[in-house]
């Protein structure tokens, strides 16, 4: 590739970057959802970008970003599969009635 | 050793012990172990349940724990491979590899690995179920990876093409042969509802879809897994993107990216500067970049 075609380039991506920058920091003082087309698709379907209630840990863990969440709810919340169902009492007895 | 850590050590050898194929506690484990002996000597009976029964209902519920959990970080493996052959899987693999780690959230980690070693799990449709468990857990990843304070602004006028970029650590990009994304978006918007009838047509919806999807010819694409305001996006890269981003997180510089990203493109070379100018706007605006 030619040199003036590979500095062209670069400053291209640069010059990119700075326009992004720009966005980013106008998106941050608005309301305004960033464009699907940007973000691409969201995981969980339906789930808009400002809308995080599909998230399965939303309100359960403040370890996101740090590592060690686990990515379901499971990972969440001290869930117990027999819970509010019976039948799982170590000594044996019934759920009180 | 102290008594109590003996006895720590023994029931958490026979909690984590696999169960057997009716998911009751054996009454041997694989190496020899009495689990009756064991619980005997352990438990308490009492007038309702025996130092067996006592102990099983332990061991059965750290694995249901463990069966939900990887259930629910693979719904797009089972859909491919279907209810029954994914327990099998299941049940190997967590023999193979059961939890090791504090958290469950490591519960997969090998799964990939472990796949191309026994593909038998995943046939006929070994190459969209390797496709789709490489996304699921990119998604993992994705959700709680670390995220790096942003470039500054100012830096970006100093950059030349030299320069090296760093990209945020929660970034995973793949080379897929399915368009996975979209199954996986169909079947966890699929897998919310409870009402039975709904259930049946949402199961033959899932069916149908992924049928539809193995029946594609394989075709190269390529996807971003990444976090925007505290949820999991897939993005959809054009190959010249894709070989940017990965060229660039492998420590190259920019020049080296660009030379990597247009090799053998199709792009015609006056397109080249915009196509770069709008693909970096776009994942800068994205916070991408990290000083």
């Amino acid at each position: 590739m030619k040199h003036s075609m590979k500095t062209l380039m670069v400053a291209a991506a640069v010059s990119g970057m700075l326009g992004g920058a720009a966005t980013m920091q106008a998106a941050a003082s608005s309301t305004s959802a960033t464009s699907v087309v940007k973000v691409g698709k969201a995981s969980f379907a339906n789930g808009s970008m400002q809308d995080t209630t599909k998230h399965s840990c939303k309100g359960k863990n403040d370890c996101k970003g740090q590592g060690g969440c686990k990515s379901s709810d499971n990972g969440c919340k001290a869930k117990n599969s027999c819970k509010g169902k019976g039948g799982c009492a170590t000594d044996g007895s019934k759920m009180p009635k | 050793m102290s008594e109590l850590l003996e006895i720590q050590r023994r029931v958490a050898a026979a909690v984590m012990h696999p169960l057997t194929r009716q998911e009751t506690m054996p009454r041997r484990r694989s190496n020899g172990v009495s689990n009756t002996a064991e619980a005997d000597a352990l438990i308490k009976p009492n007038d309702r349940l025996t130092s067996f029964e006592r102990l099983e209902i332990y061991n059965r519920q750290y694995w249901f724990r463990l069966y939900s959990s990887f259930e629910e970080d693979f719904p797009g493996l089972m859909a491919i491979v279907g209810r029954r052959k994914f327990d099998t899987l299941m049940r190997a693999y967590l023999t193979d590899f059961p939890s090791a780690s504090f958290t469950l959230r490591n519960l997969g980690s090998h799964l990939e690995q472990w796949l191309t070693e026994h593909p038998e799990h995943i046939e006929p449709r070994k190459n969209l179920a390797m496709d789709m468990v490489r996304l699921e857990w990119a998604h993992i990843e994705v959700f709680d990876s670390a995220v790096e304070p942003l470039i500054d602004p100012d830096d970006l006028s100093e950059l030349h093409d030299g320069s090296q970029l760093r990209l945020q650590p929660y970034l995973r990009f793949l080379e897929l042969r399915y368009p996975v994304d979209d199954l996986i978006i169909e079947v966890r918007s699929e897998g919310g509802s409870s009402d039975g009838s709904s259930n049946n047509a949402s199961i033959s919806r899932k069916h149908r879809k992924v049928r539809h999807i193995a029946s594609l010819a394989p075709e190269e694409i390529h996807l971003a897994v990444h976090r925007h305001e505290n949820s999991v996006y897939y993005k959809r890269l054009h190959r010249e993107e894709y070989r940017l981003l990965t060229t660039l997180s492998t420590g190259e510089t920019i020049s080296e990216a660009i030379d990597m990203a247009f090799a053998e493109s199709a792009i015609p070379e006056e397109e080249r500067a915009p196509f770069l100018q709008a693909a970096f706007q776009t994942w800068s605006s994205l916070g991408w970049f990290i000083r």
